[in-house]
């Protein structure tokens, strides 16, 4: 009945989360970046496209070949929340002539306009306009699209229209696209795909592995509640307002990974272990080690959430959700429901021959220990020749869109990655004085020196404005003519600026007071090798600013940053929190101080191999490659707490051989089966067409193999031989 | 019994005629209402940003209707008193011809001429109103529906729905459509929301003071809200006046010999 009663309640809650779920609203439907600072960062919802002339036979002095052009634009503004265009094919150029200032298409809108001799003239005149080097490079081969979506556009339409119009388009002219949000879309995309893929295996996996209980309502009842978790904390965590990210399509790997655990504890205790080694009840004798697996996966996948990007929240929070719902299943409904014993000892053969193995092992330990030691300093020395990369985009096919985009503005135009300044003056006004124009106009050249790519700020609209009017963009630093109305003319040229803007983008550049000020633009993002570049110049302007200046990094370069500070500590907070965790439990339980030290070991160890492996490999730490940190945590944990519960049970041994198949026996069977269901559920990651899964799979396989080998064979290899001849010395 | 009869008839016959007003017919109405031949006053612009900080104009205005197919309006800077003496002047033409504004700039004691048009339709000294908020009557790229009366602040008010014929129209016209919201008594547009192209709200136009100068109306005070961006702008006009503006007023001349 009270079984009956706590499905009852995990249902209505589920259901109740579902519904009363509160509308999610996308995370590209934000105007404002980021809310900090006193300057807004406006965000436009653009995909940018990438067309290289010559790849489809395109010329641009040929008028037949724009009109072709004309006709893929056309295409592209028909798509479905598009708001605006721009290209060369609709840009304006301002021609500064006497008293006239003309604002005239660079391409004409009638057709008859466009001839071959204009097209030359204006191919030559190109690198007069700044306003039109952002749609076209220098050499005239690659011409860029910039669409602009409403704001609550979804991803995966942007992406799937595009993807339609590459289509429709291939025979004719092939083209390339980037943006925020098809890189969302692509890499959702690659792991839905490949979710269409692993679950079916899984599935049949975790049968296949449950089955070896030979009990239906084992297999039946462990499904049932590793669903209803799944299920149950999706629907907690969009419940208190998380976003979907596509980090969440992971979420049935983890969980059939590691939820089915408990379930093969269980499962092996209830039908396995013989009656007479239980002295207490099977829920008294499990609470512990099911509870402290419990809180250190919990630990692990919470930690997680610290590294605050991509959808490590969401992650972490659905799966130490799923872990309490399962913790509390298997107690409070597994635990009542009546199953048939199965007689036979199944696992016999296994048992003996893990024993054999185990006096193999421990006639070479001192080998084995002189290697382990090695290892550790090896990998040690390793872990200084990390790389941290934050920026996804890497992590997508070489031969994807989005990858052959990004490269073509990287080389060609100003770089993908954008950046946003914003600078104090640290007075109000300071920005009508040339003093500051001078020093912004050295950050510029500080800039440009180090080619970060392009940059934008207020400067840029006034020397600008001065061309318009003066004739030159120089003179409104270099002459003296105005010094005495300097203000009165930065203030007028703002007047008329501010005439030709939105308003957003206009307070983007400064705010109202005139004391703040923004440096805007993009970087050339290759790996994260530029990020640290760009971040060092930071630091250098930094130092260089007049007194009262300060200058603080906004945008997306600046979450980069801080998602790589966070990745780069987030997984010594997650080891140091679970084995923290893992020690102090030990010790409270068994009073030793030596033995909780000794549970920490394998999980040492296999992180330390791990992270020498992964620098070897030449793998970069990612957001996607960290989260083996918390799946390592909890399941080295696990390991070592079960096999120290093993020790604890066996009450006299004779021999190495004999004390090792008790082992075995009582806890080893059972991790070895989730060892065993762990490294298939992880191995289909293998077969992922996203390389972040993939590496995330080959981490996760060999530090299993790592935690996995130290737990059920390095703590016994330390105790079992000490134990041995202390009884032998006692006898 | 014949009595009920002849009052029902009558507000049968009433509702017809009210909804036989096309909204074609409301904008032409609302466009009279507004074609004041002559009017000048202070004009006051505020700009307020999300985060409540203020930006303040001030200037002059003077328009003057030429004819149904021009309207010359200028502007002179009075503050910020680094602006003062800065002027604009805009001829609007109605048929199809390209707006024209002229700016001087007192600083560099120079005026040029800026084809208004081309540069996007612009925005109003970084106001939230485009120039074609201000100054456009012109509808022919655009496609009307009117929709369910509605009362809106105790007042009757059709509401009519607007936007681009074609896509590219949508596209310039820079909203998905627009709800309008006039007086049934006297034609002035009160409310507008524009909606962006997923159909989101995006800016509110909504009308304050207005001057009743029978059979013209002159709003006095309108605002700007983009509500995705939380930015502001409040425009007023005070001290306004019928008295005829002499013709040099609106030449580029008197631009920079004001």
């Amino acid at each position: 009945m009270k079984s009956s009663i706590y499905l009852l309640i995990i249902g209505l809650l589920t259901l109740a989360f579902f519904f009363f779920s509160p509308q999610q609203k996308s995370g590209v439907g934000e105007v404002y970046a980021e809310k900090d600072g006193e300057i807004m960062v406006p965000q436009k919802n653009v995909a940018i496209v990438t067309l290289e002339l010559s790849k489809s036979g395109l010329n641009f002095i040929n008028p037949k070949d724009i009109l072709r052009l004309g006709g893929l634009q056309k295409d592209f503004s028909s798509m479905k929340n598009v708001a605006k265009i721009e290209s060369i094919l609709n840009a304006s150029r301002v021609i500064s002539e006497r008293d006239d200032i003309l604002v005239s298409r660079a391409i004409p809108t009638d057709p008859q306009l466009i001839s071959e001799s204009y097209l030359k003239k204006l191919s030559q005149e190109i690198p007069e306009y700044p306003e039109l080097t952002p749609f076209i490079s220098k050499d005239l081969s690659t011409i860029l699209f910039y669409i602009y979506y409403s704001n609550a556009a979804d991803p995966r339409e942007i992406h799937l229209e595009l993807q339609q119009l590459q289509q429709k388009w291939k025979n004719d002219i092939s083209f390339d696209f980037t943006g925020q949000s098809p890189i969302i879309a692509e890499t959702e995309l690659l792991l839905t795909k490949d979710i269409a893929l692993f679950l079916p295996i899984l599935f049949v996996m975790i049968i296949l592995i449950l089955s070896l209980f030979r009990s239906v309502g084992a297999v039946l009842s462990s499904l049932l509640m590793i669903l209803v978790s799944m299920i149950f904390a999706y629907g907690f965590v969009k419940f208190i307002g998380i976003q979907d990210s596509p980090l969440v399509l992971l979420i049935p790997v983890f969980s059939i990974g590691l939820l089915s655990d408990y379930f093969i504890h269980y499962f092996y205790h209830r039908f396995h272990t013989p009656q007479g080694q239980l002295h207490k009840s099977l829920r008294r004798v499990l609470l512990f080690p099911l509870s402290l697996t419990a809180l250190s996966t919990i630990t692990g996948f919470l930690s997680l959430s610290l590294i605050n990007g991509s959808g490590h929240l969401q992650l972490g929070l659905i799966m130490a959700v799923a872990v309490i719902i399962t913790w509390t299943s298997v107690f409070l409904w597994i635990d009542s429901l009546k199953f048939t014993r199965v007689k036979n000892n199944v696992f016999s053969g296994f048992q003996k021959a893990q024993g054999r193995l185990f006096v193999l092992i421990a006639k070479y330990r001192i080998l084995l220990f002189l290697i382990i030691f090695c290892g550790v300093i090896w990998g040690g020395s390793q872990l200084f020749n990390l790389s941290i990369e934050p920026y996804p985009i890497e992590q997508l096919p070489a031969n994807s869109t989005i990858k052959k985009a990004d490269r073509i503005i990287n080389q060609d135009f100003y770089g993908t990655l954008p950046f946003f300044l914003e600078v104090d003056t640290g007075e109000i006004n300071g920005l009508l004085k040339k003093e500051t124009l001078l020093k912004l106009n050295d950050i510029h050249r500080e800039m440009e020196d180090n080619n970060v790519g392009y940059a934008f700020s207020l400067l840029s609209v006034l020397k600008r404005m001065n061309y318009y009017f003066m004739g030159s963009e120089e003179s409104f630093l270099s002459s003296t003519e105005f010094d005495d109305v300097y203000d009165a003319l930065i203030e007028q040229y703002l007047l008329y600026y501010s005439s030709s803007v939105d308003p957003l983008e206009y307070e983007s550049l400064l705010d109202n007071s005139y004391r703040y000020f923004s440096i805007k633009g993009l970087m050339y993002y290759h790996d994260h090798e530029d990020l640290t570049r760009f971040m060092t110049l930071m630091e250098d302007i930094r130092s260089n600013l007049p007194d009262g200046w300060t200058l603080a990094n906004h945008g997306m370069a600046a979450q980069l940053e801080v998602e790589q500070t966070h990745l780069r500590n987030n997984w010594v907070l997650s080891f140091l929190s679970g084995s923290l965790l893992i020690f102090l439990t030990v010790l409270i339980y068994y009073r030793k101080i030596g033995l909780a030290v000794l549970s920490l070991l394998p999980g040492v160890v296999s992180m330390i191999f791990s992270f020498g492996l992964i620098s070897i490999s030449g793998i970069s730490i990612d957001a996607f490659s960290i989260i083996f940190v918390a799946i390592i945590s909890g399941l080295v944990i696990d390991y070592s707490i079960h096999t120290l519960i093993a020790l604890d049970q066996i009450q006299e041994i004779q021999s190495l051989s004999q004390g090792f198949s008790k082992v075995i026996g009582y806890s080893g069977i059972p991790i070895f089966l989730s060892f065993i269901t762990s490294v298939l559920s992880f191995s289909v990651l293998f077969l992922s067409s996203f390389s972040g899964a993939r590496i995330l799979g080959f981490l996760l396989l060999s530090s299993l193999i790592l935690s996995f080998t130290m737990s059920l064979y390095l703590i016994p290899l330390i105790i079992l031989p000490l134990r041995l001849k202390k009884e032998i010395r006692n006898a | 019994m014949r009595r009920v009869f002849i009052l029902f008839l009558f507000i049968t016959m009433t509702a017809l005629s009210v909804q036989a007003q096309s909204a074609q017919e409301i904008l032409d109405s609302f466009s009279k209402s507004l074609a004041i031949p002559t009017i000048q006053g202070a004009f006051q612009v505020q700009l307020i940003a999300k985060n409540g900080d203020t930006r303040e104009i001030q200037a002059r205005v003077y328009q003057h209707s030429v004819d149904e197919f021009q309207s010359d309006r200028l502007f002179l800077f009075d503050f910020p008193p680094t602006v003062r003496g800065t002027g604009l002047l805009m001829n609007a033409f109605f048929d199809g011809r390209d707006n024209n504004m002229w700016i001087y700039l007192p600083a560099v004691k120079r005026i040029k001429r800026i084809s208004l048009n081309d540069s996007g339709g612009g925005y109003f000294m970084g106001s939230d109103f485009t120039y074609n908020d201000l100054i456009s009557n012109s509808y022919d790229k655009l496609e009307f529906e009117r929709l369910e009366d509605k009362v809106l602040n105790g007042q009757d008010c059709y509401v009519i729905k607007a936007w681009g014929s074609s896509l590219q129209d949508r596209q310039e016209h820079g909203y998905g459509y627009t709800l309008s919201y006039h007086r049934k008594d006297n034609y002035l547009m009160i409310k507008r929301e524009y909606f962006d192209f997923e159909g989101q709200l995006l800016k509110v136009y909504a009308t304050g003071q207005f001057l009743d100068m029978s059979p013209y109306i002159y709003p006095t005070e309108i605002s700007m809200e983009n509500v995705q961006t939380g930015h502001k702008s409040i425009l007023t006009v005070t001290d306004i006046s019928t008295e005829d503006i002499p013709q040099r007023y609106f030449t580029p001349r008197f631009l920079q010999n004001n």
